[in-house]
């Protein structure tokens, strides 16, 4: 059996048996097979093939009974499908968290209100150690939150003794550190 | 031109599928009907010999369960092919420890076809069976969606996970092959 040199046609013929193609293409390739003997024949061939499947009969009774019901999708499982949901939940979720952290942010960490700054960090080992010798670390702790009236009275006289060790230091004082530009040229 | 499974008054698809979602079972029982002789006839023709009927009832289960996911764009049809070409897959995966993809030999084709013995009714089903039998699995596929169902090649693509161009290249090199097998 040969095969027909237009390939249009034959790619349509199965078309043709399946009743698959509009008026005016039927009408076009019926011509054409009319007027081919290769396709005459392949069409032939193909309607045996199409004729020469095996049947089997099928319980669709059986088969509906074992059809799951139908459950409409929950709403939020939806709703979630919408990707203009999507976004908007996206979007919303950024901006709380946002929220959140520009909460955090707008604490001013220079603030001297202990109040404030306590859930920063407050250091649950004040009072159990003391550090009498270590007044820079002593007054960083306190600077982070520790309440005086927490202070026993011991621990306050001790303080205030440190405190009175500390020389002042007048902003003239100040180092002042110069950028090294020009040193090494000289 | 007219849709495969469907003549002429008879409802559409969609408006059964709204139908059954809608609690009317006589709905399945006219799509399972409409459709199963088509999956057994692609399950038969794609070398499927046991549990034809087991391998529908699944193709039905699944695409029942998951009707919410069939958005239209395809036909139902076409969507029951391609969930029923997936769990044949995995069937033969697991029963075969054998890819899809690859090429069948001559001996596993007379094996399939020894098994088809008892199906067909006579010679000449018998010649057009062996031939098609020996073809590769997815030109088997192809051709027998485009011979037997009358699937467009775009429908093909969906179903078998190709292209239009590849669909139509298994196409005619397997109507070329069954020539040969027939004119031998």
């Amino acid at each position: 059996m040969r095969d027909c040199p237009n390939a249009t046609m034959r790619d349509r013929l199965p078309d043709l048996l399946h009743d698959r193609l509009s008026t005016a293409e039927r009408a076009e390739v019926r011509a054409h097979v009319a007027a081919c003997p290769d396709c005459r024949a392949e069409l032939a061939l193909l309607e045996r093939i199409r004729e020469s499947a095996v049947v089997r009969r099928v319980d669709a009774t059986r088969i509906v009974a074992a059809l799951p019901a139908y459950r409409s999708p929950a709403w939020p499982h939806r709703a979630i499908r919408s990707p203009q949901l999507r976004v908007a939940a996206a979007i919303v979720a950024l901006a709380g968290a946002a929220a959140v952290f520009m909460g955090r942010m707008a604490v001013d960490p220079t603030s001297s209100d202990p109040v404030a700054q306590a859930p920063v960090a407050a250091p649950a080992t004040v009072v159990s150690t003391p550090a009498p010798d270590t007044p820079v670390a002593r007054t960083t702790e306190l600077a982070v939150g520790e309440l005086l009236q927490d202070l026993s009275d011991a621990e306050l006289q001790a303080l205030l003794d440190e405190l009175e060790t500390f020389e002042a230091v007048t902003p003239a004082e100040t180092e002042v550190v110069l950028p090294a530009l020009g040193r090494g040229a000289s | 031109m007219t849709d495969p499974g469907r003549s002429g008054d008879d409802p559409r698809d969609a408006d059964l599928i709204a139908r059954w979602k809608a609690g009317d079972q006589r709905a399945a029982t006219q799509l399972v009907e409409r459709h199963a002789p088509a999956l057994a006839r692609f399950a038969v023709s794609c070398g499927a010999r046991d549990d034809i009927d087991e391998l529908v009832q699944d193709t039905f289960v699944r695409a029942f369960g998951s009707l919410d996911g069939f958005r239209g764009e395809s036909s139902f049809r076409t969507w029951l092919f391609t969930i029923e070409r997936r769990l044949l897959m995995d069937r033969r995966r697991s029963e075969r420890r054998r890819p899809m993809g690859q090429e069948i030999g001559e001996a596993d084709a007379a094996t399939e076809f020894d098994a088809l013995d008892g199906l067909v009714a006579g010679e000449a089903q018998a010649r057009i069976e062996r031939a098609i039998a020996r073809l590769t699995p997815t030109q088997r596929e192809v051709f027998v969606l485009r011979v037997r169902e009358g699937l467009s090649y775009k429908e093909i693509a969906e179903t078998v996970s190709t292209t239009e161009g590849a669909a139509r290249v298994h196409y005619h090199n397997a109507m070329r092959a069954i020539k040969e097998l027939l004119d031998a």
